[in-house]
């Protein structure tokens, strides 16, 4: 909005101050979800339908603000649960126990959603309808999952308070969520060229990814160790029908080695993988290799 | 067919070791996080054609089923 001046130019009028300072805020609206989509934080919600109702719900006394599942007794662990449901509505879960949180996970809202370690991510802070609960026994201890509602996101701006962001590498994290594969060949026996061989075949709906291998062989006589030691160590995989080699990372030395990939080394569902160390030596050895990596 | 193949046959494991015997055969051994057991069993001729589970201690072959 403007007012003439006397001389038809526009002059700012104070709406035109709030209008600009509008566009200022969008402005600096897009610019931190640049940035928080560059630091691969989920972007924020403004407030959903959802939200506003469990919000007025919570301010008439309709809907109780925090609940412990178990009442004061907590959970008792002295049983396994495996993908127990309970159907409870929250926007954060936070999670204590008398015993050890390794081994418990949840999934949030689906039994096929990926299960949260929750030791990792104590609390949660994002809401949910219903949740799956997996631990392991543990005698005579139990667990309190206390689910608060109406924490998050109802103060109707962007916000990431109670959020917590992180940045790790993929193996990692697949290590956090237990998916890791290590993998150990060894053997000893035979002379020069022979060699020891781990196998594994990928399960047809997964894909592994190899990180890291190393490898190291010894004379299995004390009388050998004035010989040198020169091995070749090897991953691959191999198509099971045509028998063909699809992925090589290779190397030799002498006693041992090992090597970290900046680049994993993917091997599809379906082919076998080989892991592999042969003695160059000319006296007899013992042999060990590794890989390691992670499978999704 | 043994819990521990089965597991190998899966994937089902974070850690897997295999020592090769004399005969050619190999002894595997899993564990993984998802479970407080290790298993541990012999194979002849692992992923090949004639692949067979074996006693881990005398190398006779394991009857289908057990």
């Amino acid at each position: 909005m403007v007012e003439n001046n006397g001389n038809n130019l526009p002059k700012p009028g104070l709406l035109d101050h709030f209008t600009r300072a509008d566009e200022l805020l969008a402005e600096l609206l897009m610019i931190n979800r640049g940035m928080a989509a560059s630091l691969g934080i989920a972007p924020a919600q403004a407030v959903s339908p959802n939200m506003q109702a469990l919000k007025e719900a919570l301010t008439n006394g309709q809907t109780i603000p925090y609940d412990i599942i178990g009442g004061d007794s907590g959970l008792a662990m002295d049983s396994a649960r495996s993908d127990q449901q309970f159907e409870i509505e929250g926007t954060n879960l936070v999670a204590a126990t008398d015993g050890d949180l390794d081994g418990v996970t949840i999934r949030f809202n689906s039994s096929i959603a990926r299960p949260v370690p929750i030791k990792y991510f104590n609390p949660w802070s994002q809401p949910f309808f219903k949740i799956y609960l997996t631990h392991t026994a543990q005698s005579g201890k139990t667990l309190y999952l206390a689910i608060g509602r109406g924490t998050t996101a109802i103060t109707g701006g962007i916000s990431f308070a109670g959020q917590t962001g992180g940045m790790r590498l993929q193996p990692e994290w697949a290590a956090l969520m237990g998916v890791d594969k290590n993998f150990y060949a060894y053997g000893s026996g035979g002379g020069f060229g022979t060699g020891v061989e781990a196998t594994y075949s990928v399960p047809a709906t997964k894909t592994l990814y190899i990180t890291g291998m190393s490898a190291y062989q010894r004379p299995q006589a004390a009388a050998d160790y004035d010989h040198h030691l020169y091995f070749q160590s090897y991953i691959v995989s191999q198509d099971p029908i045509t028998l063909d080699l699809t992925t090589h990372a290779e190397f030799g030395g002498i006693g041992g080695g090992g090597l970290d990939f900046n680049k994993p080394q993917v091997i599809a569902g379906g082919l076998t993988f080989i892991l592999g160390i042969a003695t160059m030596a000319n006296v007899t050895c013992i042999r060990h290799a590794c890989a390691w990596g992670y499978e999704l | 067919m043994s819990e521990g193949f089965k597991k190998l046959k899966a994937g089902d494991f974070n850690n897997m070791s295999q020592e090769r015997q004399p005969d050619g055969s190999v002894v595997v051994t899993l564990t993984g996080r998802r479970y407080a057991e290790a298993y541990k069993f012999r194979v002849k001729d692992l992923y090949g054609p004639d692949e067979q589970e074996l006693n881990i201690e005398t190398g006779d072959p394991v009857a289908p089923g057990t």
